[in-house]
């Protein structure tokens, strides 16, 4: 058994050239920014599921509609910084762990690239979805349509993430993996896939509840008989 | 030699890539470094062209901020995504060159990240707060003086790039002394960056004009007043442009432009030359007599119109970026490593003993009669795929046809023959890598894809197998084998001193 498992593990050289920086400054980087990052997709996903929840909920209440439009605001706003946040942790993961990195990119390649057309589209879809929101008040089935297809995606994309960065952690496995599917069946992937959906979920949780309680917003104009004590109550819930 | 290889057969790898960058310089040019100014300019317009008791001409205002919208959508859309898929298509498909230029650029992309961190969050105050802004006088000028904080930001994040870019064009720099400094004093900077700031201008002037044709309604003075305006920022820009695309060609490395011509393209260079000059002047021209029109007679100037001389200039940019990217071939980071990713430095090493021996991934470490065809394809994928396919763009079999002619059955001798000379013929090619048997073994599996029309897989779906003389069994036999010698070395000395 040890045998095939050191028969199938690489030994690839390091680029030959030296880190721009100390290890443990990159490392620090790697993971402060990524942090930033991962908080505004947490805020992304968690919203655009919320949006589609409040939505749903807000054919028969109108002031679920109205919190479900306040919040649909919000994720055009977060998946943007959640883009820009992300390029310093790929820059830095890119620099430290380039043999890992790379090759666990090739061996998934096509999914990895679609993520680019894949995050477009979302990100259009929740666009039209905000700009819409009066257009389509006539036609809420397409409207909800459009929101439920971005949390698709949103909910798709950090499955490939997921498969990719695991991928890393097994050079043992990179002689046997054949494509995406192979890798998403490596162990680890679920349960950190799980773990990140319910990290979303109580992050935005946390950000309505100080977005909505907040003394300068509105409250009162929006709504008519939802309090400030029932949405953030609903949000720990 | 050292990743699994990514590789697209139908697409051509390096088409990936570019189908990527071009879309993302069409908007990062034409819909931030010159469309925010325009769309600053018009907006300054409106307030100074208010009727007397209103802060700006509101459906003037109102066009401004409807064309801002769409550049705002685009930009953080397609426009951040595909900065994003750069990293990744050059991750997946030119790994050890991406992966050696950021241990170098590393502080060069970090500051770049920095500045578009604040261009992203100044678009998104700029666009968002546009409405608010419309209540007093104070927040309408304060909104305008962020309009031009953006444009400088935008501008500043291409004067960055534009230096990455210069570097690695810029043969020899990278051997002597790569530091980012490099990148600012290289002769190439400058002219570049004269040459894409006038040119970004007239792409977002031309961008704008479009949009107001279609934000606008004809034989209204709103549209009227919205074309000239548009028409003169593009006819103050164009000359500019021009003067700076002749300097940039002027002062290219003579080396870089005497490769200019076969880099261009793929099938008919000198065409392609002539092409690319053609285009250049042409789209000038055009984008010229477009505004001449818009000054003189607006009413030409409609939608359709508008839409034809946007499509030429984004694909004029486009032309552009082709020639730049190729320019620089043979190689992909100058004098140090060529474009199929092996490193000039371990060339001898691989004539020597063959590039398979040395790849961390091969199911053919060695070339026998048994496997010659299994090898063949291994060494075309480590030496030629990065630009190559079998069956897709600038196929392996269509490129030696059009040498032999086309249809007719490809001659192993011919092809050996030529390979290893090739890089003097055609000076864009790196020289071939690996030693006589895997020539050998490369034609013959070239002639078999021909014959039988089969399609190189990569990575991505047919995974990877690892060389039998590179895995971590090896490499403990190996080391076990160096003890063992220094074992003896030593027990030799220890003799010799002990006599």
């Amino acid at each position: 058994m040890l045998n095939i498992v050191l028969a199938t593990t690489p030994v690839p050289k390091d680029i030959p050239l030296d880190l721009p920086l100390p290890e443990w400054l990159l490392v620090t980087i790697l993971v402060i920014s990524f942090l930033a990052h991962i908080v505004f997709v947490n805020l992304m996903l968690g919203g655009s599921l919320l949006t589609l929840w409040a939505e749903i909920k807000g054919l028969k209440d109108k002031d679920y509609d109205r919190f479900a439009y306040e919040t649909a605001k919000t994720i055009t706003v977060n998946k943007s910084l959640a883009v820009v946040l992300g390029v310093a942790p790929l820059l830095s993961i890119n620099t430290l762990y380039s043999v890992y990195f790379y090759s666990a990119n090739a061996l998934t390649g096509l999914m990895w690239i679609s993520v680019i057309p894949l995050v477009t589209i979302a990100f259009l879809l929740t666009y039209l979805h905000k700009y819409s929101w009066e257009k389509l008040a006539g036609n809420k089935a397409l409207h909800i349509a459009i929101i439920a297809a971005a949390v698709l995606v949103f909910l798709f994309i950090p499955l490939i993430f997921l498969v990719n960065i695991n991928l890393m952690l097994f050079p043992e496995k990179w002689g046997t993996v054949r494509g995406f599917l192979s890798a998403l069946v490596l162990p680890n992937v679920f349960p950190r896939y799980l773990h990140f959906i319910c990290a979303s979920l109580g992050v935005t949780g946390l950000f309505i509840f100080w977005y909505t309680g907040r003394k300068n917003y509105p409250f009162e104009s929006y709504y008519t008989h939802l309090t400030r004590y029932t949405i953030k109550r609903k949000r720990i819930h | 030699m050292d990743f699994p290889l990514f590789h697209l057969d139908w697409l051509n790898d390096r088409f990936l890539i570019a189908m990527i960058a071009i879309i993302h310089v069409i908007i990062n040019h034409g819909l931030a470094v010159g469309f925010i100014p325009l769309v600053t300019w018009l907006e300054q317009k409106g307030v100074k062209n208010s009727p007397s008791m209103e802060i700006t001409d509101l459906s003037w205002d109102k066009m401004a901020w409807k064309m801002m919208k769409v550049g705002f959508i685009i930009t953080t859309t397609l426009g951040a995504m595909t900065g994003v898929g750069i990293w990744f298509s050059v991750a997946l498909v030119s790994p050890a060159s991406i992966g050696s230029l950021i241990r170098v650029f590393y502080w060069a992309w970090f500051v770049e990240w920095m500045v578009f961190v604040t261009e992203v969050v100044l678009i998104m105050i700029y666009f968002l707060s546009w409405e608010n802004a419309n209540r007093s006088l104070t927040s309408k000028l304060r909104h305008i003086r962020f309009g031009w904080f953006l444009s400088i930001f935008s501008w500043i994040t291409m004067a960055i790039i534009v230096s990455i870019l210069g570097f690695m064009m810029d043969p020899g720099n990278w051997n002597t002394h790569h530091s980012l400094l490099n990148g600012f004093t290289n002769p190439i900077y400058i002219p570049q960056l004269l040459f894409r700031t006038p040119t970004a201008m007239v792409v977002g002037g031309v961008f704008g004009l479009m949009l107001i044709t279609l934000f606008t309604q004809h034989d209204t003075t709103l549209r009227k007043n919205a074309i000239r305006s548009a028409s003169v920022w593009i006819l103050c820009w164009a000359p500019l442009s021009l003067a700076g695309a002749i300097y940039y060609y002027g002062v290219m490395p003579s080396a870089m432009t005497a490769n200019m011509s076969t880099a261009v393209g793929t099938i008919d260079f000198s065409q392609y030359y002539d092409l690319l000059r053609y285009v250049m002047g042409g789209s000038i021209l055009l984008v010229v007599l477009l505004s001449v029109t818009g000054l003189i007679k607006s009413s030409l100037v409609k939608f359709p119109l508008a839409l034809f001389c946007c499509l030429i200039v984004f694909g004029f940019l486009g032309i552009f970026e082709r020639v730049r990217e190729f320019i620089r071939k043979p190689y992909v980071i100058g004098g140090y490593m060529y474009s199929n990713l092996l490193k000039e430095e371990d060339y001898p090493l691989y004539k020597r003993d063959g590039i398979l021996k040395y790849a961390t991934y091969t199911s053919t470490p060695t070339v026998t009669a048994e496997n010659k065809i299994a090898a063949g394809r291994n060494v075309f994928m480590l030496s030629c795929s990065r630009c190559h396919t079998t069956q897709g763009v600038n196929s392996i079999v269509y490129v030696f046809e059009r040498m032999y002619g086309i249809g007719k059955p490809l001659d192993e001798n011919s092809m050996a023959g030529y390979i290893p000379n090739m890089h003097n013929a055609r000076t864009y090619m790196p020289p071939f890598p690996g030693n006589r048997d895997e020539l050998h073994a490369l034609v013959a599996y070239i002639k078999y894809v021909q014959q039988t029309g089969e399609v190189l897989e990569g990575a991505q779906t047919e995974g990877v197998t690892v060389n039998s003389m590179n895995d971590v069994a090896a490499a403990r036999l190996l080391l076990e084998k160096q003890q063992q010698e220094n074992n003896r070395e030593i027990a030799v000395k220890d003799t010799a001193s002990a006599n």
